[in-house]
């Protein structure tokens, strides 16, 4: 599914991505564990195709198609989805008006026809209902008043409407209270599917409880330097990133 | 002779600093320019959908009867006024009288302006009674080599109020107001201005408070390539406990200017004043200019006047997230900027009217991006 070749990416000249690899195949959960600083949301942004981050060398595939030559909304077209650390609060532009017109927009971009109105809202229904959060949410401005918890649960609910064939997390588990965290974690089990695959960033080993990852990638400084089953997030929590280091 | 020139000639007050940032060329373009004398104007197409309601309709200054459903509503020609302070009110003045008395109009009337060509100067004088609603929307429409130039003196008796709503549309030449507002006691005005078409705008506006009166003034500029606008307002609270608003959204492209200098007098004894401005402009391209020129004067005690004006870009971070879910960078960006003017529409509580100066607004948007 996602294939990373020695990729190098930065911001602004400066490196920060230097020579990292990575093999995610169809249907598996993967996650990528760092320290502060070390690349994570650069990485999420590089794959999305933010600009200012630039790929200087190496190479990204998604299901074989060269990633990196896209714009961010034919990437999500061909089935990325990024949930951010720090989900963007938009004035005026109602949460559901928004995800309507993203969903509209990507199935136009691979040529299929609009989601019926009646088919969007019962869609957006059910999930605002799985993941905890008010039709009144849904209509307010996007992300607007939102709490910090609330705002990640808004992420999860566009994941689950706009079913991406790839999933890219960054640290959606942070600043969730511990029923949220379920709420998160009960979601993303039930969108595993043989066809759709995960990259769960993240810092702490809290989500992989109840997210069992196929892998655990460790990134420090711009590279994987170690990838292990999921004992490595154990082993991560006990010893920290230092210990770890090979 | 040119514009600026003649104003100076017929010796007209004019203080310059109100006038720095405007743009006459296109008015003046149009003094040698003349009427195309459509033979059957019709107001139908600028009409908004489920508006009902008395229908004036004018073409180059001049009140067209025959085309008209003015219903309760009365035109006067020919009356004499105080058409208030300005240079260019005076001009039209010279010109055309239009009185229009709108109490007991009851449902909102639509006054539909279209210009050929050359000069049109409208003075009109709305007239609300006492403790009576009058509802105007104005819309202009035409274009060519035209300068339309509306002198307009709105009085509102106590406890009356005026709601008024003004849709620039024309598709070229100059476009200018002056608009002298007295308020009594307990009168209520509020306007919303779409600006967006013809070459240049100037709105200036005067309004004149009594107690416990209050004006809301909100527009929204969308200009692009070398279009140039400028609002010149003023507000002076002369009673005990009025309040007033001022909330403009503006979107820049091109080379194009949009300017705003709004000043609020306080005077003595004006206690219990509450005067807001909240000015916003959004540049999309780094050609495009946008001024805002607060201005307080305060001379009571116990008033509260807060001002805010930003410049900025379109939010960085929104784009990239919108993109990121799917949407295009064009559709991304017309999103976001629609949401950023509707702001200035917030107060229009008629879902008609509130839709249609959105589609406007949509429209405007769609050239500029
Ligand atoms: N826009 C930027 N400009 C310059 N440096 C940046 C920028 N964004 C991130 N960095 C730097 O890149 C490194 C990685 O940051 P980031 O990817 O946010 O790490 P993480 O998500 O793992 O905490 C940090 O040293 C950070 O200071
Ligand atoms: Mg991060």
């Amino acid at each position: 599914m996602l294939k990373i070749e020695d990729l190098h990416a930065g911001v602004e000249g400066t490196e920060i991505i230097k020579g990292l690899s990575l093999d995610l195949p169809a249907g598996e959960v993967h996650a990528i564990m760092g320290p502060n600083g070390s690349g994570k949301s650069t990485l999420s942004y590089v794959l999305s195709g933010r600009d200012g981050y630039e790929a200087t060398a190496g190479s990204v595939t998604l299901d074989g198609e060269d990633l990196l030559s896209m714009e961010a909304h034919e990437r999500a077209a061909a089935g990325l989805f990024l949930g951010l650390q720090y989900p963007v609060e938009i004035p005026g532009v109602s949460n559901v008006n928004f995800l309507r017109t993203a969903l509209n927009a990507q199935r136009k971009l691979r040529g299929e026809d609009e989601i019926s109105a009646a088919d969007f809202l019962r869609e957006t229904r059910k999930e605002a209902e799985a993941f905890d959060l008010s039709m009144d949410h849904m209509k307010r401005g996007v992300n607007v008043g939102f709490s910090g918890g609330e705002k990640k649960r808004n992420e999860m609910i566009q994941m689950a409407v706009l079913k991406p064939r790839l999933a890219l997390l960054d640290e959606t588990d942070s600043g969730l209270d511990i029923d949220a965290l379920r709420v998160v974690a009960d979601g993303i089990n039930r969108m595993r599917s043989p066809d759709r695959s995960f990259l769960l960033i993240t810092h702490y080993q809290r989500l992989l409880d109840y997210v069992k990852p196929d892998k655990v990638h460790v990134l420090q400084d711009g590279r994987i330097t170690r990838t292990g089953g999921p004992e490595l997030a154990a082993e991560l929590e006990r010893e920290g990133y230092v210990g770890i280091a090979a | 002779m040119t514009l600026p020139q003649r104003l100076d000639e017929l010796n007209l007050p004019r203080r310059h600093e109100d006038w720095r940032w405007t743009d006459l060329s296109a008015a003046e373009a149009a003094l040698s320019a003349s009427p195309a004398n459509d033979a059957a104007p019709d107001a139908t197409p600028y009409l908004i959908d489920g508006i009902e309601g008395p229908v004036l309709l004018f073409v180059d200054g001049k009140y067209v009867e025959a085309a008209s459903r003015p219903g309760p509503v009365r035109v006067e020609k020919g009356v004499a006024h105080d058409a208030g302070n300005g240079p260019l009110a005076e001009i039209a003045a010279q010109h055309s009288l239009h009185k229009i008395s709108l109490s007991g109009s009851g449902q909102r009337v639509q006054i539909v302006h279209i210009a050929t060509g050359g000069q049109a100067h409208l003075d009109l004088q709305y007239v609300v009674a006492a403790g009576e609603t009058a509802r105007v929307v104005e819309t202009y429409a035409g274009g060519g080599e035209s300068w339309v130039n509306l002198a307009l003196s709105a009085s509102v008796a106590e406890r009356g109020r005026l709601r008024r709503a003004v849709r620039i549309l024309q598709d070229a030449g100059a476009w200018t107001e002056t608009v002298n507002g007295h308020l009594a006691a307990d009168a209520h005005y509020g306007s919303v201005s779409l600006i967006g078409a013809a070459a240049a705008v100037r709105s200036e506006y005067d309004f004149v408070l009594g107690d416990r009166a209050h004006a809301q003034v909100d527009g929204t500029m969308v200009a692009g390539a070398r279009q140039h606008f400028d609002i010149v307002g003023r507000i002076r609270h002369q009673g005990v406990g009025g309040s007033s608003g001022q909330t403009w959204r503006s979107v820049v492209a091109g080379r194009a200017q949009a300017s705003f200098a709004g000043r609020i007098e306080v005077a003595r004894g004006a206690r219990q004043t509450d005067a807001n401005e909240d000015v916003k402009a959004i540049l999309l391209d780094r050609t495009a200019t946008a001024n805002a020129k607060p201005e307080l004067e305060i001379f009571a005690d116990d008033v509260k006047c807060a001002h805010g004006a930003t410049v900025g870009e379109l939010d960085k971070r929104a784009l990239f997230y919108m993109e990121s879910r799917g949407l295009p960078p064009e559709r991304a960006r017309q999103l976001l900027t629609e949401a950023f003017v509707a702001d200035a529409f917030e107060a229009v509580e008629n879902a008609d009217l509130r839709a249609a100066l959105g589609e406007d607004a949509r429209r405007l948007l769609e050239r500029v991006r």
